[in-house]
């Protein structure tokens, strides 16, 4: 038993002198030779996955898939109708969002990790509608934020999918 | 507990305070050293808000430190303080700051004004998006800040927000001698 612990403590100290040199290794092995690469961000279409605009029963669904560690402004969500771009649309419904005081920006809600869905009413009036354009903004928990993003994205037929 | 269990113990905790202190250590010489290869800062100029063009080589001779940013961004908000107290206190000694903004003239105007904002900003996205692709920063994401020498080197680029330590640390490190 004696032998188990002089060797198990032989070990230990042995970890406990070389682990620190190998985090510090690990952490430099990585390090470019300019850019900062700590913080790393995922690319802004992997960090906010659009999800494909879908025609349903009674209008259509879009959404994010956020990928943990990043947020979007809830504020800074903008749907508008693309082609043809002088079509009105209801104003889309948002999930609800997450209560956030910010100190520059005051009260705003904010979309972590995970699926988020937005439902835009509207049916037959829809059936026009072929592009959306949508907008949003967002950032990744570690303090960097990504400039506001654009897409226009085609409409895909009713889903079956997803019923 | 015995004393041997109360060694092992000691022993498996200090390891662990000497991983996490490696980590450390490795994560504070990444955010404030400089580089090994410094490389020769590209020709990269901005429209200013008063339409003339700011470039990089106009201020060879001095420490330029480029920081991008917006309007929309908090962590950049929370830096430019510590900037405007950076050129005020480094200015006489070679620090020049410039920021050029992803955004709109209008909104950074009224911010600078607001945050009594001491060094020239800009507001030009498309030139400030693709002069960060250049200089490295290919997300895209901000702040976004680049230490420029006076021999017109680039000697840091830091993703993120800058604190204060780091930030007093890098501007004496890489002030004109």
């Amino acid at each position: 038993m004696k032998t188990l612990n002089r060797l198990t403590l032989s070990l230990l100290f042995a970890a406990s002198c070389v682990l620190p040199c190998f985090a510090i290794a690990a952490g430099l092995w990585h390090a470019p030779s300019n850019v900062n690469a700590a913080p790393n961000i995922l690319a802004v279409d992997e960090a906010f996955q659009l999800q494909p605009v879908e025609r349903t029963a009674h209008g259509l669904k879009l959404g994010w898939f956020i990928s943990p560690g990043y947020y979007l402004y809830q504020e800074r969500i903008r749907i508008e109708a693309a082609t043809p771009a002088t079509l009105k649309i209801s104003k889309p419904k948002l999930p609800v969002g997450e209560k956030h005081h910010d100190e520059h920006f005051g009260d705003v809600h904010i979309y972590r990790g995970g699926r988020h869905e937005v439902e835009i009413a509207g049916g037959k009036s829809l059936s026009k509608l072929r592009q959306l354009k949508i907008t949003y903004q967002g950032c990744a928990e570690s303090g960097i934020c990504y400039p506001p993003q654009t897409r226009i994205v085609d409409i895909i037929a009713l889903s079956t999918a997803h019923p | 507990m015995n004393p041997s269990t109360r060694k092992t113990v000691i022993v498996v905790v200090l390891a662990l305070i000497g991983a996490l202190g490696g980590l450390w250590t490795s994560h504070m010489w990444r955010s404030i050293s400089a580089p090994t290869t410094p490389t020769l800062a590209p020709a990269i100029s901005f429209n200013g808000l008063d339409g003339k063009p700011v470039t990089f080589a106009q201020y060879k001779g001095k420490l330029l430190l480029v920081n991008f940013w917006a309007t929309w961004c908090a962590p950049c908000l929370n830096e430019m303080p510590l900037l405007v107290k950076a050129q005020k206190q480094y200015g006489a000694q070679g620090l020049q700051i410039i920021g050029p903004a992803l955004d709109e003239a209008k909104d950074v105007q009224a911010l600078a004004t607001k945050l009594g904002v001491n060094y020239p900003v800009m507001a030009d996205f498309a030139s400030a998006d693709a002069a960060m692709q250049t200089l490295g920063n290919k997300q895209g994401g901000l702040p976004f800040s680049v230490f420029i020498n006076a021999e017109g080197m680039i000697v840091k680029t830091v993703l993120g927000e800058l604190h204060e330590d780091d930030l007093h640390t890098l501007i004496k490190t890489h002030l004109p001698k």
